[in-house]
């Protein structure tokens, strides 16, 4: 009964999942709908494939400020946002792939 | 009690000179009484009490009344009229013809003293033993018949046995027309078996205060000119012919024909008829010079005068001719000796006009004259209007000059100033943002600024009230002047109002012949243009302006930007709205403005134009209401001013990126960064389809802190242009010849600095100007 009871244990155990660290379960920025931030800030966010992406500054009337172009990595990216020259206390932050589609988007609330 | 009773209502009256008369039943055994009755004015036994205003003269008479029916045919009678002097002075008396009577002063600084140890029911006692003690505040007339024998002339029969005139010198509502009049009769008598019977008279009788009506207060004085002074008189408004309120009583069967007849229906005080309903001070403009519609006060538009009354002060000295013109009718009184004496000048009473010589005036003095105006119905007009010797000498008009009249002398008037300017200034710039001081010329190209001024701010609608910096010392050659923005507040203003839209257009103008003094292109419209595009200050329009102006665009120094006086231009709007395409010298920059002070002119409204050095296309300068072919020049192919703005409407929603403007094309930019190589690649790439641009402005900000721009490379088909200031590039390009830019112009912009994360939000554009080759504005569109 004892064997049974180990044998049992040994599937049980065999049967999870292995642990590795997942990226995904970081902290990222577009995780929530809103940010607040008090200064320039560094930020995470995940892609799911590697390639050209976009991070865009809009303000909320949807004027576009800026747009940035860069090689995002599968996994884990960071990215800072620099806001000194920002007149706005309210801008969206926007990511897009390489073909223009908005994959995610927040609403960035900056202390001044 | 009953002495009690009398000592205890006369007490107050002593204790306060007035009197308002004891009982029937509280005086004596009332054998004889003397009261006062109401005789009306000199001229009019009728006048109404309530009439009456302060300066009028009443008559009031004294009745005698017997109370014994067995002691009647009373002929003698002494009696005492006290008078208040604050309330009334006496002028004269009367007796009655039917009686012979005699006066005696008794003294003018003088009341009755009846604190003595008779009975004051014994009156003849009282008048026997009273005493008259000083006092400033009152005068004594004593009234005696002396004919004691006058059977069938008792006195007491008379309607009144004497009367007087007495003076209103003043006004209480506490006080009717009784009060400060007492009357005291002493020794009565009548004549019984030929001896004399003495009767016990009242000292005073009941119901003395006949009217309880008290002094009417003079009409308001309505002040519609300000102050007394220049350009101001003082008048009184009469009320004649009132036939309605005097049971419709004719008093004037036609109008005064002389001047005697004035002073009759100007007699308010004495015409049952004429009341004086408005006094005040107005300006002598308007008492002199009509329309109808705007004339001193009046109670109606019929039947009614005017004393108007000021001082004439001659600029020049020698004879003066003035004329009246009136209807109805008129007179002109002078004090041509400056004696305090003002006369009839004898000008005419007639409707129409009547002139008179005025000699030996001296100038700079103060003449005081009055005219005389009465309307019954019809036609009404006044007019005063004079000719200087020097008028006379030059065959000159008739004419009016309100500032040669002054309400008061003039050696007494305080000069104020009233200067308003109207700075006509466009909306795209804010006029709060300016204020301005007055400055006197103290030298050769120097000025003073003026004492004991602060700045004036204007108005958002450009105007500033600067009254209070002038000073009244004419002599001083006086300016407004602008106070200097910082150098950040003015750079920030030019750069505003010169664009590259300016340039562009400075630039077609040249292309389109305008050039070198020839301003004969077709694409300024108005001549203020050529002036605002003279940039280097030569008097002309050419390629060396239009090339400062690119010079200008990159941020260099040619275009001289050292104070607001080198860009500011002020012209009065008249002629800012006229100026000519060849007049482009007449008008320099400037930041102040002469204000043109005149002796005896204390009024003044300024309107003046502000524009600005190189807004060629008039976005920040008013357009002027006159074009070029009304100035002398034709336009053909012009750009539309109005169309220059560009006005921003509708704000996007987020899922739209489009800034409008309205009634414009649309362009497009797409803007992109990216870290290559360590640097940060900034690209503005055009997408203009089929949309012919001449000319592009835009703003690059970038934190400068962080990043440093190290080169720049524009393929845009034109002449490029990069002004780096202070984290801020202005930057574009534009046609100088025939063409347009590039359909797909590109901007790359390359910095170095911080980017190991990215320079997301270390750069950011703004949209300024694009301008199609026909100098119409479009949309600008970031994508």
């Amino acid at each position: 009964m004892k064997k049974y009871i180990v044998i049992l244990f040994l599937l049980l155990y065999s049967c999870q999942k292995d642990y590795i660290e997942d990226l995904y379960t970081a902290p990222m920025f577009f995780d929530k709908s809103t940010q607040e931030v008090v200064g320039d800030i560094s930020f995470n966010f995940a892609l799911q494939e590697s390639g050209i992406h976009y991070l865009l500054l809009v303000d909320i009337n949807g004027k576009l400020l800026a747009r940035e172009k860069f090689t995002g990595v599968e996994g884990l990216n960071t990215k800072k946002l620099y806001v000194g020259l920002l007149d706005q206390e309210e801008v969206y932050l926007m990511l897009y792939n390489w073909n223009d589609n908005k994959i995610k988007e927040v609403l960035i609330k900056i202390a001044k | 009690m009953k002495k009690l009773l009398i000592s205890l209502i006369l007490f107050p009256t002593l204790l306060l000179g007035q009197f308002s008369g004891p009982s029937d039943s509280d005086t004596s055994d009332r054998e004889a009484g003397a009261s006062l009755v109401w005789l009306g004015t000199p001229s009019n036994a009728s006048e109404s009490v309530s009439n009456i205003r302060v300066g009028d003269t009443i008559v009031l008479g004294i009745k005698i009344t017997s109370y014994e029916s067995s002691k009647t045919s009373i002929d003698y009678a002494h009696i005492d009229v006290q008078i208040d002097k604050r309330l009334y002075t006496h002028l004269n008396q009367t007796f009655n013809s039917e009686v012979s009577g005699n006066s005696q002063f008794v003294g003018p600084n003088a009341k009755m003293q009846f604190n003595n140890n008779f009975d004051h029911y014994d009156i003849w006692d009282q008048w026997q033993n009273g005493t008259y003690v000083t006092d400033s505040n009152y005068e004594i007339h004593h009234f005696q018949t002396s004919d004691t024998s006058v059977d069938g002339n008792e006195v007491e029969t008379l309607d009144w046995y004497v009367k007087f005139q007495l003076k209103v010198n003043a006004f209480d509502e506490d006080y009717d027309y009784t009060d400060g009049v007492l009357l005291t009769m002493g020794r009565t008598s009548v004549v019984q078996s030929g001896a004399e019977v003495l009767l016990d008279p009242l000292y005073a009788y009941p119901n003395q205060d006949f009217s309880n009506e008290p002094v009417q207060a003079a009409p308001t004085f309505a002040n519609t000119v300000a102050n007394d002074g220049q350009n101001a008189i003082k008048y009184k408004s009469f009320k004649i012919n009132d036939y309605a309120s005097n049971n419709d009583q004719g008093e004037y069967g036609d109008h005064p024909s002389n001047s005697a007849g004035f002073d009759a229906m100007f007699d308010y005080g004495n015409k049952k008829t004429t009341t004086w309903t408005h006094q005040g001070r107005d300006t002598a403009t308007k008492a002199f010079t009509w329309p109808w519609s705007n004339i001193l006060p009046r109670h109606a538009n019929t039947n009614f005068g005017w004393i108007i009354e000021g001082y004439f002060v001659p600029p020049t000295s020698g004879t003066y001719k003035f004329q009246l013109n009136s209807d109805d009718r008129s007179d002109f009184w002078f004090d041509a000796n400056d004696d305090g004496t003002i006369t009839n000048t004898g000008m005419g009473m007639g409707n129409g006009a009547r002139d008179v010589d005025v000699t030996n005036l001296t100038a700079g003095v103060s003449y005081k004259f009055r005219v005389r105006y009465e309307q019954g119905a019809g036609g009404a007009n006044l007019y005063l209007k004079w000719k200087s010797p020097e008028d006379v000498a030059a065959g000159a008009d008739w004419a009016f000059n309100g500032n040669s009249i002054y309400s008061i002398d003039a050696d007494d008037v305080t000069v104020t100033m009233d200067y308003t300017i109207n700075y006509n200034i466009d909306p795209d710039i804010t006029a709060t943002d300016f204020s301005v001081k007055t400055y006197y010329e103290s030298g050769t190209n120097q000025f003073t600024a003026n004492a004991g001024q602060s700045a004036v701010t204007l108005a958002s609608n450009g105007s500033a009230d600067i009254s209070d910096q002038i000073d009244t010392d004419f002599s001083k050659v006086q300016h407004v002047v602008f106070d200097e923005p910082s150098s950040t507040e003015l750079a920030t203003t030019a750069a505003e109002a010169v664009t590259v839209a300016d340039v562009y257009l400075a630039f077609q103008e040249l292309t389109d012949k305008g050039i070198n003094n020839n301003e004969t292109g077709n694409k300024f419209t108005h001549g203020i243009q050529y002036v605002n595009a003279d940039i280097d200050k030569d008097g002309d329009f050419d390629f060396d302006d239009t090339y400062m102006m690119l010079d200008w665009l990159n941020g260099g120094t040619a275009f001289s930007l050292t104070n607001l006086s080198s860009v500011m231009r002020l012209i009065e709007t008249s002629a800012y709205n006229s100026v000519a395409s060849t007049a482009i010298g007449n008008y320099t920059t400037t930041s102040k403005f002469p204000l043109g002070l005149t002796s005896g002119t204390t009024t003044y409204t300024k309107n003046i134009t502000v524009s600005w050095l190189g807004d060629v296309n008039l976005s920040h300068s008013p357009t002027p209401t006159n074009n070029l072919s009304v100035t002398g020049m034709t336009i053909n192919n012009a750009p539309s001013l109005s169309d220059t703005r560009m006005y921003i409407n509708n704000a996007p929603s987020l899922s739209d990126t489009r800034m409008y403007i309205s009634n414009a094309e649309t362009i497009e930019f797409r803007i992109e960064s990216e870290v290559k190589d360590g640097k940060v690649h900034y690209i503005v790439k055009g997408a203009f389809g089929g949309t012919s641009i001449g000319a592009i402005q835009l703003l690059l900000k970038y934190d400068k802190n962080k990043l440093q721009l190290s080169d720049n490379i524009f393929q845009t088909g034109g002449v490029n242009f990069i002004n780096d200031q202070d984290g801020t590039i202005s930057f574009g390009s534009l046609k100088i010849d025939e063409g347009k830019l590039n359909n797909i112009p590109l901007y790359e912009f390359i910095f170095t600095g911080e980017s190991s994360e990215g320079s997301l939000g270390l750069i950011l554009i703004e949209a300024l100007e694009v301008i199609k080759i026909d100098n119409e504005p479009v949309n600008i569109l970031f994508q």
